[in-house]
């Protein structure tokens, strides 16, 4: 009985089933841009939208953008869809460009048609989200056409030849749909990506979104292995993800296939690959940060591991082998040390615990000692942090409220 | 195994200095060097909670403080309190009066097994010293108990009578609560 | 103290097992509390002034973080132990499928070397073994392939603390240290045991005799091929036990499919799959050992729910090795234990602290940290189930079930047999069943071994039941409540066994209660006023019961009650404290009988009951009727002697022993010297009562216990009774000759003190007196399985956020038949840490089998989610509790059904929030998440 269903179902819409692949293919894009992320609410429904963004400008709201006729994306016909994909332009207006149309402009046109598909084919949700609270002159939509004038470089995808189609592949994931840049390469004034400093690493939202060229990944470690682990569980030998990150992975890179995932690493690591790896010298950095090591000791080396070794990667990352100590940027050290982090959970068997923030407990000096100790036993570092560094930080954090947490 | 002296006032009493191996943790630190075994190991990685006790700041603000993932140097010249100095004692070391977080969690029945008890004791001992500094609006006396020992884990009485006991604590100690929001 | 001295009191002679005397040494717990006893202040004592306790007897020690957990002492804390104190570290196996070819000592620190490696070649030129019950290879033979995850290959001996932490950060997660060579094929084992229960019922109903049912005919059992269970095949209404249970297997089930067939009979099928969880007690496993050679004594202090089983047991393993000669004492001190939930009744913990404590040059301390625990404690089975559940169209009367369990034991057999058969035979829950096939076949596999844990196996069979039975009810359109009323069993009807259960049920006046709750009527409204506020949340509701079996079907509990000159009472009781309140609720017991509630109790005693002079010959649950009818001439014999603190035990068992302990002591101390106070000769004990602690009798003048027990002091009478009872779902009786009076009591062991100075129940004071008739329940009684219950229900309120899958508990009401409550808070707590370990089970908790599972040695609680404060209604959980039937009303014991209603309740809960049935366990937020949003990759 069941198959002749089936069967009478398949003859009646055998028609559909190039659109149903169309809708698969949408609902995997959809995925490698990511969009969950922004357009769902925290702790909401998929794409009904409603997840506040504060700017230097404001807050912004993202949209709906399930089919809803009223307060979703229903009335779109596949040209408006292109139109806000590609240009910012919404049906009211032009789009903040937090929306990330400042690289989706380089989605192919097929691939547009298929997520435009699939949206359209999403439950339709009627949610009105919170209107955006902006800051004058902000606040006028059509400022953003002068914004877009002035900074929207609309330059296609490079697409040099001579590269494997694998790295052509990275090569549109990273720049087009995975539209990593938006976090990755620094802002200007306006908020706009510097385009000179493509991937050179942009502090957002009290975290630094790491500076992720070649040379710098190869440097802190980073080869194949680590960066899929990354990407597919959350954490690896050089660290876990954090922040945004962390949402990434669990929505959008942890869903890839393993083809696209190797097509991404293979585009991040493409460069020289002759860089070394940053060392350190565990015994000098005792000598020189007395304070820092024992602070280590005290304070770190309890889930971080005997000289930073780990205890077990399940657990908590080792520090000798991390790739933020071995960042050029000591930033993330020193707020992962402030902040803390939060519990993660990816699924039932992939949890970390929280670490907790010690901006109440060490000093400023005592911090810098600490990162100084950290960096320059496992990560070679040249230039030590200073006190007033770790002190600039500490108040820009606090300056944004990411300084609340007590242990 | 390079060792660091310590030194610290545990129970009001003054500890050390001591030479101990600078890998040790708090919690073993207590077990191992003092014999008070009242704080208790649970999951030894910072998530139950059970291995809570209490520092007094600079300020004198009492924190929670979890032993078993902080080694005991940064315990260094600082004033402890383990479970086992909640209680008021008589020169004999017998039980005189009890804190007023452990009377109401016997009057509620709050543990069972009791293996949990110590953090409880102390998480809860915190909180009441922040509300004395830091009163919290009367209507939000569930979400501000929640905060605080929300992620202390329970596995016999499910956490009922823990926070009931709290509240009770914090309703009935005067300005604890200010006007609700 | 310097060493041990058998001729000290503190010690005192339990058994003698292959030429070596085990000793059991008082409770730990007593020495930490030893300070707590002489607290005078009246707001320090447990007891107060109302009809309720103030607060636990324990309360004290446990809210001021006094030693009274086995993991609390270290050798400097033993009296007359040798001061310094050794640590062991176990090296456990990561994986399965490869040869275990030796070590990679390298990896060990140079600074922090063990003194002695023990290895399985150690264990074989010692001839140590573990006991017969937990299996072979302690230790993984150098050339063998791991039997299982987490299978210990080493164990290691540090001379101090620094050189052991080292060391264990040094190799715990280390993947060099064990050298795995050739690739294996996987261990494939028979199962460890298969069970069915087949029952028709006969012409007159539920009442009358069956056609068919393992009490009346017996039990049959299958043969194995390629470790599969093969059931016999021929069929025989007039043959054997297999063939006249196969015929009307096959019967029922021709019945089921015809009556489908035609219409008549509604079938709910489907699989139903339950996870392995992790008890998570709080206090990980630990164990002190000493062997004392120059005094050739070994002493263990251990975490563990069976202790006396622990001292038998090992007693056997050292006779049988070449320590046997070296050691003449074992001495057991037991503790209080911080959480066991099952998981620390008969774990093989213990003997990798005495194996090593047999190696240590001083006191050596096994202790697992949270990781350890989690790579090698005992887990609960994880059951996959095929249930079809037959119900009358137009009746709603269940017809048939039919169920066929396989339940994974993992690498150890353990309890994996009897937790099969207890699983089977409770799926019938409240509910009458006149037709049933169920088998349950326990399983080896290379996941780490599963044992006991709270619920025993009912946990996964009763859920999956109540989630049948909902589902039912949805399908035929009838209200749930309805279903389970038209269906609930009543006093005097047959289980699946073909038993008839011995405490009344009360389901019908349960499942009124709850369908009468605003909750439930109005359920349908709620959803949709919570569902309009609360856009993106979708609310359901959802009912469930269960009915817990409780026993072993071999219960011995002991008691002993007793008091001094000064009208102080104290007692001692078998049962260990695990948290559950035992020594409070047991203490309070006395008040009805002999007018307060004890001073001092004891738990967890080992070592008077020597007094009794009891001895055991067979299993209890194998022996025919023919041998316990020949032992039981020898008025010194039991069918056993001591007991396991098994979930559920204490208020039922325990109590029983204790009541009869003070009926006794009433009778034979305390109104004698009434008689004499009173100058009453013919005083009898329905003539008294006790009011406000004092003993009335008629206008004379009350009597305090002070005045009662100097009397009896100083006439040389009665002044304590110690008891040992048996109970195979039913109690023996037996008569004594007490002052030249007959008497019967329903015990079958008795001592009695007369005078006596000590102030705790100590073995030499006592002298037995012999039973001149004893009449034990039938040996066919254990065939019937169980026969004791006690339900609960729980009816919830669930708001799932549509987006997360996040499940948000927003009212609970949760109702329990315990007849007779001791003390109502202790129970109350009980149901809400129940509900809270049962919402763990339906939504959080889960281990993934085999190489991610927890035998891989890397999990612990930032991965395995145990319920928190956020996830449990806190503030919004209410208790409906059935005040007793009557005052004979049993004290019915509910540890581990309280876990059990919640569970199926919120997979209910959740079906009617979402529309989605679940019948894999746990319904995760990842779950719903995927479930509640498909367009989502």
């Amino acid at each position: 009985m069941g198959k002749c269903i089936v069967v009478l179902l398949f003859l009646l819409l055998g028609g559909n089933v190039a659109a149903q692949s169309t809708v698969e293919k949408g609902r995997y894009l959809a995925a490698a841009g990511d969009c969950v992320a922004c357009h769902t609410a925290t702790n909401g429904r998929p794409f009904i939208g409603g997840r506040p963004f504060h700017t230097p400008f404001g807050t912004l709201y993202s949209t709906n953008i399930t089919p809803d006729k009223e307060t979703g994306i229903g009335n779109y016909t596949l040209e408006d869809f292109a139109a806000a994909m590609r240009r910012g332009e919404g049906a009211h207006g032009n789009l903040y460009p937090a929306m990330p149309y400042t690289s989706y402009y380089l989605i192919a046109d097929e691939d547009i048609a298929s997520l435009y598909t699939y949206f359209m084919r999403l439950p339709a949700v009627e949610h009105v989200v919170p209107n955006n609270d902006l800051f004058f002159p902000a606040n006028l939509r059509f400022g953003l056409s002068f914004w877009d004038w002035a900074f929207f470089d609309k330059a296609p995808l490079v697409q040099p030849e001579g590269k494997s189609p694998e790295w052509q592949r990275g090569n549109y994931l990273v720049n087009a749909l995975g539209h990593c840049g938006e976090c990755h390469t620094p802002r200007n004034f306006a908020f706009a990506m510097k385009r000179d400093e493509k991937f050179a690493g942009n502090i957002l939202e009290g975290w630094d979104a790491v500076d992720i060229r070649a040379e710098s990944l190869r440097r802190q470690g980073w080869d194949r292995a680590q960066l899929r682990l990354l990407f597919t569980t959350g954490a690896s030998e050089r660290g876990t993800a954090f922040g945004e990150m962390f949402s990434v992975v669990k929505h959008s890179l942890s869903r890839l296939s393993d083809d696209d995932i190797n097509a991404i690493i293979t585009y991040l690591l493409d460069g020289d690959d002759n860089v070394a790896v940053n060392g350190g010298d565990s015994q000098l950095a005792a000598q020189q940060y007395a304070q820092g090591r024992a602070d280590f000791v005290a304070y770190c080396a309890g889930c971080h591991g005997r000289e930073g070794s780990g205890v077990t990667p399940v657990f908590a990352p080792p520090m000798d082998r991390n790739a933020g100590v071995r960042a050029e940027s000591p930033f993330n050290m020193i707020a992962v040390i402030l902040r803390g982090l939060p519990a993660q959970r990816m699924n039932r068997t992939n949890a970390r615990a929280g670490m907790p923030g010690f901006h109440r407990e060490l000093d400023d000096a005592r911090v810098a000692g600490l990162v100084n100790f950290m960096r320059s036993a496992w990560g070679g570092a040249e230039t030590p942090v200073t006190q007033e560094k770790v002190a600039e930080i500490r108040h820009q954090l606090r300056k944004d409220d990411y300084l609340g947490v007590v242990e | 195994m390079a060792k660091i002296p310590v030194s610290m006032i545990v129970n009001g009493e003054k500890v050390g200095p001591l030479e101990v191996a600078e890998y040790t943790s708090m919690l073993d630190f207590l077990h191992e060097y003092l014999n008070l075994t009242g704080t208790k190991l649970g999951c030894g990685i910072g998530v139950c909670h059970a291995c809570t006790i209490v520092v007094e700041g600079e300020d004198g603000a009492l924190e929670p403080v979890r032993s078993c993932i902080n080694n005991v140097g940064r315990f260094n010249g600082k004033v402890v309190t383990t479970v086992e100095g909640q209680a008021e004692l008589d020169a004999a070391g017998e039980v005189v009066a009890l804190s007023p977080v452990q009377q109401a969690f016997l009057r509620n029945f709050s543990f069972q097994c009791g293996w949990c008890t110590a953090g409880f004791v102390n998480g809860a001992t915190a909180l009441i010293d922040r509300l004395k500094r830091d009163p919290a609006p009367a209507d939000k006396v569930e979400e501000v108990i929640g905060e605080a020992l929300g992620e202390h884990i329970c596995r016999c009485t499910g956490y009922v009578r823990y926070f009931r006991a709290v509240r009770e604590v914090i309703e009935s100690t005067p300005g604890l609560l200010k006007e609700a929001e | 103290m310097e060493g041990f001295h058998a001729d000290r009191r503190n010690f005192i002679k339990l058994c003698t097992v292959a030429g070596i005397t085990v000793f059991a040494a008082p409770a730990l717990w007593q020495m930490g509390s030893a300070r707590q006893a002489q607290i005078a202040s009246d707001n320090l004592n447990w007891r107060g002034a109302g009809p309720a306790p103030a607060f636990r007897s324990d309360g004290i020690s446990k809210v001021t973080g006094q030693k009274i957990f086995g993991r609390d002492f270290r050798a400097r804390d033993m009296p007359g132990w040798k001061q310094q104190q050794h640590y062991a570290f176990v090296l456990r196996c990561n994986r399965v499928g490869r040869s275990f070819n030796g070590f990679d000592w390298g990896q060990l620190p140079a600074e922090a070397q063990p003194y002695v490696k023990i290895t399985a070649r150690t264990l074989a030129e010692k001839q140590l073994k573990l006991p017969p019950f937990y299996g072979e290879a302690m230790l993984l033979p150098e050339g063998d392939s791991p039997q299982y995850y987490g299978h210990a290959v080493a164990m290691l001996l540090f001379d101090d603390f620094e050189k052991y932490a080292a060391a264990k950060q040094a190799l715990q997660f280390n993947q060099q240290v064990i050298r795995y060579g050739d690739q294996t094929p996987p261990i494939e084992r028979d199962p460890y045991a298969s069970w069915r229960i087949i029952r028709v019922e006969g012409p007159q109903g539920p009442e009358g005799e069956d056609l068919y049912s393992p009490l009346q005919d017996g039990l049959f059992f299958p043969s194995y091929q390629d470790h599969k269970a093969q059931w016999p095949r021929v069929a025989n209404q007039t043959g054997s036990v297999s063939e006249r249970g196969i015929y009307y297997a096959q019967q029922i089930r021709s019945q089921t499919e015809s009556e489908a067939g035609s219409g008549n009979w509604h079938l709910v099928r489907g699989e139903y799959k339950t996870q392995i969880v992790d008890p998570m007690m709080m206090e990980p496993e630990t164990a002190n050992v000493w062997f004392d050679s120059d005094q050739r004594t070994l002493h263990v202090v251990i975490t563990c729910q069976s202790p006396q089983d622990f001292q038998e047991f090992a007693a056997h393993v050292i006779a049988e090795s070449a320590f046997a000669g070296k050691i003449k004492n074992i001495v057991v001190h037991s503790s209080v234990i911080g959480g066991g939930f099952g998981g620390k009744d008969h774990s093989i913990f213990p003997y990798y602290g005495l194996v090593a404590g047999l190696f240590g040059s001083a006191p050596v301390r096994l202790a697992n940290n949270r990781f350890e625990q989690f790579q090698s404690g005992l887990k609960r089975h994880p059951f996959h189930m095929r249930n079809t559940l037959a119900i009358d169209k137009e009746t709603g009367k269940f017809q048939s079930l039919i169920a066929e369990m396989q339940a994974d034991g993992g690498g150890r057999q353990n309890f994996s047999p009897s937790i099969a058969m207890v699983g089977a035979s409770a799926i019938q829950s409240i509910y009458y069943l006149p037709r049933n096939d169920i088998s349950a076949v326990a399983n080896h596999s290379m996941n780490m071994d599963s044992g006991s844990m709270r619920g025993y196996g009912t946990l996964q069979t009763m859920t999956a039941m109540e989630m049948m039975v909902n589902q039912a009810a949805e399908e035929l359109g009838i209200d749930p409540i309805e279903l389970r009323l038209r269906n609930a069993s009543q006093t005097g009807w047959r289980n699946t066994q073909g038993a008839i259960p011995k405490v009344g049920v009360r389901y019908r006046e349960l499942l009124e209660r709850a369908r009468n709750h605003p909750m439930w009527r109005e359920r349908g409204e709620r959803k949709k006023a919570f569902e309009r506020e609360h856009p993106g949340f979708l609310f359901g509701t959802g009912y469930a019961i269960a009915t817990k079996d409780y026993g072993t079907g071999a219960a011995a509990p002991s008691a002993a009650i007793q008091f001094d000159s000064a009208g102080r009472l104290s007692m001692a009781v078998e049962y260990m404290e695990m948290g559950t309140g035992i020594s409070t609720s047991q203490s309070l017991l006395l008040e009805t009988v002999l007018g307060r509630a004890a001073d001092h109790c004891v738990v967890g005693e080992v070592d008077a009951w020597h007094a009794l002079q009891q001895f055991q010959t067979e299993s209890p649950y194998t022996m025919s009727q023919q041998h316990q009818d020949q032992q039981s001439g020898d008025p010194l014999w039991t069918p056993v002697t001591a007991m396991a603190s098994a979930a559920s035990m204490s208020s039922y068992f325990q109590s029983h022993a204790t009541q009869q302990a003070a009926e006794i002591l009433l009778q034979q101390g305390l109104l004698p010297a009434a008689r004499r106070l009173w100058k009453k000769e013919d005083l009898d004990g329905a003539q008294v009562q006790w009011r406000d602690g004092k003993l009335h009798h008629a206008d004379l003048p009350p009597l305090a216990l002070t005045e009662l027990a100097a009397e009896a002091h100083r006439n040389g009478g009665v002044t304590g009774a110690m008891v040992h009872s048996f109970n195979r779902w039913e109690w023996a009786e037996a008569d004594f000759e007490l002052d030249g009076q007959k008497q019967a009591w329903s015990i079958d062991g008795l001592a009695l003190r007369r005078g006596g100075t000590a102030e705790k129940v100590s073995a030499d004071e006592y002298q037995v007196e012999k039973r001149t008739a004893v009449r034990y329940p039938e040996a066919a009684l254990n065939n019937a399985m169980v026969t004791y219950y006690a339900p609960t229900a729980a009816l919830v309120e669930v708001a799932v956020n549509a987006g997360t899958g996040e499940v948000r508990i927003h009212g609970l009401q949760n109702y329990m038949d315990c007849g007779r409550t001791i003390v109502r808070q202790l129970v109350e707590g009980q149901i809400e840490g129940g509900v809270a370990m049962g919402i763990g089970h339906a939504l959080y908790e889960v281990l993934p089998p085999l190489a991610q599972g927890a035998g891989n040695g890397t999990w612990n609680l930032n991965r395995y989610q145990v319920p928190l404060a956020k996830h449990v209604p806190v503030w919004n959980q209410q208790h409906d509790i059935l005040p007793p039937a009557s005052e004979k009303d049993p004290h019915k014991g509910i540890a581990e059904v309280v876990m059990i209603p919640i569970v199926a309740a919120l997979a209910e809960a959740v079906y009617q929030a979402t529309g989605q049935r679940f019948n894999e366990l746990p319904i995760t937020p990842e779950k719903l998440h995927r479930a509640l949003n498909p367009q989502v990759l």
